[in-house]
């Protein structure tokens, strides 16, 4: 599969939210703010919303991506202001939190990555990403956010032609794992039982 | 609490715990054990979280930034002390006849002895 235009604008636009935060994780460890952190917060929340506006049919959750990006404009402005450490690293702390949404949810980990690298054109994230978010969904709520992150750091390490076979196995075995989820959850519930009954 | 459930021991199953059990301290994220134990990618983590779920597996995120290391954290894998104990014995009693093993995973069939 290739990227279409609408998709290839979108991972250009996120690679490029992507580079930016990395920068202003680095320009905030400096200890202090430097100038050119402004121009890169306005120009971050310039991409992420490009990337929000091409991403109509929601093919991406980036609703995170898009408060972080807010927040650490909030947080950008906070330092300056009050010029104190802690609310430097605080934004900085949000910086490092967007850089990890951006670079570590699939598909846009993977899109963004090979955009970044300018590699293979592939799509890793449309359909491979779309099943392991039902694979996901199948799953026990508080588990969705830890197997979210698992399967796509699996995804973004796997070669784009294997990414696919791995998204239909995780979601075919997805069944089997919510059954393992919920009977480690009753073992743990039981156990939790047992001792505060003694 | 090790050994208070056992797991179905499935061939993937002892495929998975052959693999864990040739370094029992290494730590090890999904995809690669899925790789050591020669299974598809994607149908290692039931098994996980079985094992994971009985104690035998203890788990933890990955110590890095992932802003400068450029990937996102790995969910790292281990056997607990307890759990390689009963994954020795399970794997010493289960029917699956070492041929098979053998035939399969030459390089693990002898691996937990």
């Amino acid at each position: 599969m290739r990227l279409d235009g609408q998709s290839l604008a979108r991972a250009n636009a996120l690679a490029t939210a992507l580079r930016l935060a990395r920068a202003l994780v680095r320009d905030l460890g400096s200890g202090e703010v430097p100038v050119e952190a402004l121009a890169r917060v306005n120009a971050l929340a310039l991409a992420l919303a490009r990337a929000d506006a091409l991403n109509a049919d929601r093919v991406l959750d980036l609703d995170r991506a898009l408060g972080l990006g807010r927040g650490l404009a909030v947080a950008l402005t906070g330092a300056l202001n009050a010029g104190g450490a802690g609310d430097l690293e605080r934004a900085r702390g949000v910086a490092v939190a967007l850089v990890g949404e951006l670079a570590g949810v699939d598909p846009v980990a993977c899109w963004a990555r090979e955009v970044a690298a300018g590699g293979v054109w592939s799509i890793p994230g449309r359909v491979p990403g779309r099943l392991v978010a039902l694979a996901v969904w199948l799953l026990p709520v508080s588990e969705r956010s830890r197997y979210r992150a698992e399967f796509g750091a699996d995804l973004v390490e796997l070669p784009c032609r294997e990414r696919l076979g791995y998204s239909v196995r995780v979601l075919g075995g997805a069944w089997e794992l919510r059954w393992a989820l919920r009977a480690a959850a009753r073992t743990g519930d039981g156990a939790a039982a047992r001792r505060a009954k003694r | 609490m090790a050994g208070a459930c056992g797991p179905r021991m499935t061939l993937p199953t002892q495929l998975v715990l052959r693999a864990l059990l040739v370094e029992p301290t290494r730590e090890m994220y999904g995809l690669r054990i899925g790789q050591a134990a020669e299974l598809p990618s994607g149908t290692v983590h039931p098994i996980l979280a079985r094992l994971e779920g009985c104690g035998w597996l203890e788990s933890r995120w990955e110590d890095i930034d992932p802003a400068k290391e450029g990937r996102p954290r790995r969910r790292y894998y281990r056997l607990s002390a307890e759990g390689a104990e009963s994954a020795r014995t399970a794997l010493a009693r289960v029917h699956t006849p070492a041929a098979l093993v053998r035939m399969l995973r030459p390089d693990l069939a002898g691996g937990v002895s």
